[in-house]
């Protein structure tokens, strides 16, 4: 009951994008994506089938380069999705006005606030998709390391809305002009494997569980989609 | 009926015990002066979760706090208690 309250105020509590900030992402998404599209020919491959790209849910993925926030739209292009990024990118105001508008959710990684906690809820709540790399950076060891460890942050507030998590992986490209691949997993509905309120050690669990999803796409692409273009190529 | 704080402190250890993994350190042994982050090695998140947590237990709503408003168990006891009674 008290949980239903509190959903309730965070929907109250998340505003209504403006509607500046919203033509704006609509124009920037509908002019740079055939330049986007071009560039990256994204393929996006389903070893458990499409999921729904209905409602709201969260993303995760892994954060091989810093061009993955393109990546990941041009994977749901008719939806409107919030990214999470790191009070770092906005160290001027101008910066700062721009990830606004670009729909992100500035969270200071030192001294985390409730604000941006329950910004990401509500948006949730409203329906609306965010976008969360739970390693937290850019991985600069990709090549040597393909993930990170998984910051639980991404499940507490997914749990806290009652939403979904969709893993998908981005596989790093070693030179910029090749296709970029993508392996989009399955919703996992977090809200049936925890209880109302789990412990910090069952959010850990699903939060490498989720890690485990990654590891599984990952593999998928190296055993699967990578082999067969070795053996087509005699490489 | 307003909670005294000694019973805010029972039930905000029961908290903490959720927050932490099982192992570790036994909160029963805390004192209000026990710091979050190096008695407790609490993460960022494990403080988020612990106010989630609080909001739940004690039907309380935090403003908006940041990670570093709370130091010590205390700091979270005093805050609670301030709530309550408002």
């Amino acid at each position: 009951m008290n949980s239903e309250k509190n959903s309730k105020k965070n929907v109250k509590k998340s505003k209504k994008t403006p509607l500046f900030h919203n033509f704006c992402y609509d124009f920037v998404k509908i002019t740079g994506a055939p330049a986007a599209l071009i560039w990256m020919r994204p393929k996006i491959h389903y070893p458990f089938g499409r999921p729904s790209k209905k409602g709201g849910f969260m993303v995760i993925s892994n954060h091989p380069t810093f061009v993955d926030p393109i990546v990941v739209h041009l994977a749901f292009p008719f939806r409107r999705m919030y990214s999470v990024a790191t009070k770092d990118l906005c160290a001027t105001p101008l910066r700062r006005m721009f990830f606004k508008i670009a729909h992100c959710i500035i969270v200071d990684k030192e001294n985390f606030s409730l604000s941006s906690f329950h910004e990401v809820v509500g948006r949730l709540e409203q329906g609306k998709v965010v976008v969360i790399f739970p390693e937290g950076r850019v991985n600069r060891e990709a090549d040597s390391e393909p993930l990170l460890a998984f910051k639980s942050g991404a499940v507490l507030m997914a749990h806290r809305a009652s939403a979904p998590i969709l893993p998908m992986f981005i596989v790093k490209n070693d030179k910029w002009y090749k296709r970029q691949h993508i392996v989009m997993g399955q919703p996992l509905d977090i809200a049936s494997i925890m209880g109302k309120m789990p412990t910090m050690e069952e959010m850990n669990k699903v939060t490498d569980l989720l890690r485990e999803k990654e590891e599984e796409l990952k593999e998928y692409y190296e055993s699967q989609i990578l082999k067969n273009h070795l053996i087509k190529h005699k490489l | 009926m307003a909670m005294s704080r000694s019973d805010i402190i029972v039930k905000l250890k029961d908290v903490l015990q959720m927050a932490m993994p099982s192992s570790e350190i036994d909160v029963n042994t805390l004192s209000e002066d026990a710091n979050l982050v190096n008695d407790l090695g609490l993460s960022s998140v494990g403080v988020l979760y612990i106010v989630i947590a609080i909001e739940e237990f004690f039907n309380i709503r935090f403003d908006d706090v940041g990670f570093a408003d709370f130091k010590t168990i205390g700091d979270v006891v005093d805050y609670i208690e301030k709530k309550l009674e408002a």
